[in-house]
């Protein structure tokens, strides 16, 4: 296995992309393989590229804009890695994942990486197969990395802790601006983007979300841009891309990118620890369980099992 | 691939394989063969299954299995399923084709055919 590990480590430092491809997939299956994996690249999973997360609902069109801003960074010289997730079933852990199949044109173009991840049953946050493909990429040397995610609420908070750049793309109709103004409404955006901005009632929505922004950004140093675009045509594309641009300077010169950084990094440990304890507590409460008869109180038997459970843990 | 329009049967496959546990990427109608070997390398695909009802098989399975080879990729295994004639079915097996399936293959089957393919590729 560790032969295994080096063999492919060689030919990643030769920018193999089958190496690559492999690597994300074993580190996916397995934490072992990835602390191995993350030991063995030490400082390169550091080094210096432009971690970019887009999210917005289902439909909006987030991976045609991505398309379309691909092919911008690809103009510039950059180098890119795409992560797309997309829901797995809670049922069956399968999923259909489809974000693909609108950026195929990119896919020919060997500096162009695009990597498909189910959820696989994470609810909020980055799977942790997502978080280390991220750190992969980066060591693999992309210059820019974008993180697809369908958001609806507050689970992109979390995403936007692994991220420099958060984008939310919304479009024309999605919700009046009482909506905004409901906990729903993202407060982790960097950059907004109103995309499908031909559609008819995009100057009333464009208004109401810059409304909303500055209100609610109103403290902050780095004021959101609120951009138009018109994903199928490239549209406002040119601006999105000027506006992660200025928010990337923004975060190096104010500093903010090492604290952004060194949060993703606690959250991840933290990430971390729970999936470990998680796994550990449910192997240990299909065996107590068969034991247990029902009983009518819950909070007893959980805390007596709590109890009996942390005595046991040496993890 | 191809010009091929019909995207109702792979739909229908491509649910059926996620059901069973599977994550399925699916890349489009209108895809290149080197579109289609790309993909597979990029995700690490454990196989490449294929939907072809036009009828250009013959010139599209081939060119899929040449991408693959060109990408150091030929370890992953092909899976055909469509209106295949026998004698090209056994043309496609020869020339490294894992398995063809025709019009009414039951789902149970097809997805113990895709997990063959797939546990096939992981003792290698």
């Amino acid at each position: 296995m560790s032969d295994e590990l080096s063999t492919l480590l060689e030919r990643f430092k030769t920018r193999d992309t089958r190496a690559l491809a492999r690597i994300i997939t074993l580190a996916e299956r397995s934490a072992d393989f990835s602390e191995r994996l993350l030991d063995a690249l030490g400082e390169q999973t550091h080094r210096r590229a432009h971690v970019i997360g887009v999210t917005g609902a289902p439909g909006v069109g987030k991976s045609t804009l991505i398309d379309k801003l691909v092919l911008k960074f690809r103009e510039k010289g950059k180098s890119v890695g795409v992560i797309a997730i997309d829901p797995s079933s809670v049922f069956s852990g399968g999923a259909v994942l489809g974000d693909r199949s609108r950026m195929n044109r990119l896919s020919v173009d060997p500096q162009v990486f695009i990597r498909s991840f189910g959820t696989a049953g994470e609810l909020g946050g980055l799977s942790r197969g997502a978080r280390d493909a991220i750190k992969i990429l980066r060591a693999f040397g992309k210059d820019v990395i974008i993180v697809e995610t369908t958001g609806t609420g507050q689970n992109e908070v979390d995403v936007a802790l692994y991220v420099h750049t958060s984008v939310v793309v919304t479009m024309p109709g999605l919700g009046d601006d009482l909506q905004l103004m409901e906990a729903g409404f993202p407060e982790i955006g960097d950059v907004f983007v109103l995309n499908k901005s031909d559609l008819a009632g995009s100057d009333a929505s464009y208004a109401e979300l810059k409304n909303m922004v500055q209100l609610r950004y109103a403290e902050r140093a780095w004021k959101p841009r609120v951009i138009k675009t018109v994903g199928v045509s490239a549209q406002g594309v040119d601006e999105l891309l000027r506006a992660l641009e200025e928010h990337y300077d923004h975060l190096v010169s104010s500093g903010e990118l090492a604290l952004r950084e060194n949060a993703g990094f606690r959250k991840e440990v933290e990430e971390i620890i729970k999936e470990r304890l998680e796994h550990e507590l449910k192997r240990y409460l299909e065996n107590r369980f068969s034991e247990q008869s029902v009983n009518h109180n819950p909070y007893k038997v959980a805390k007596s099992l709590l109890g009996e459970f942390t005595k046991l843990l040496k993890v | 691939m191809g010009l091929d329009g019909h995207d109702r049967g792979v739909k229908v496959i491509a649910r059926a394989l996620s059901d069973a546990g599977m994550e399925v990427i699916y890349t489009g109608l209108r895809q290149t063969p080197e579109q289609v070997a790309y993909a597979a390398l990029q995700e690490d695909a454990d196989v490449v299954a294929i939907s072809i009802l036009s009828g250009a098989h013959m010139t599209l399975v081939p060119d899929v299995l040449e991408h693959l080879k060109k990408l150091g990729a030929s370890d992953i295994p092909v899976v055909v399923g469509g209106i295949i004639p026998d004698d090209d079915a056994k043309e496609l097996k020869r020339l490294g084709v894992f398995e063809v399936m025709g019009p009414g293959t039951p789902l149970k089957q097809l997805v113990s055919v895709i997990e063959a393919a797939a546990s096939a590729r992981w003792k290698s």
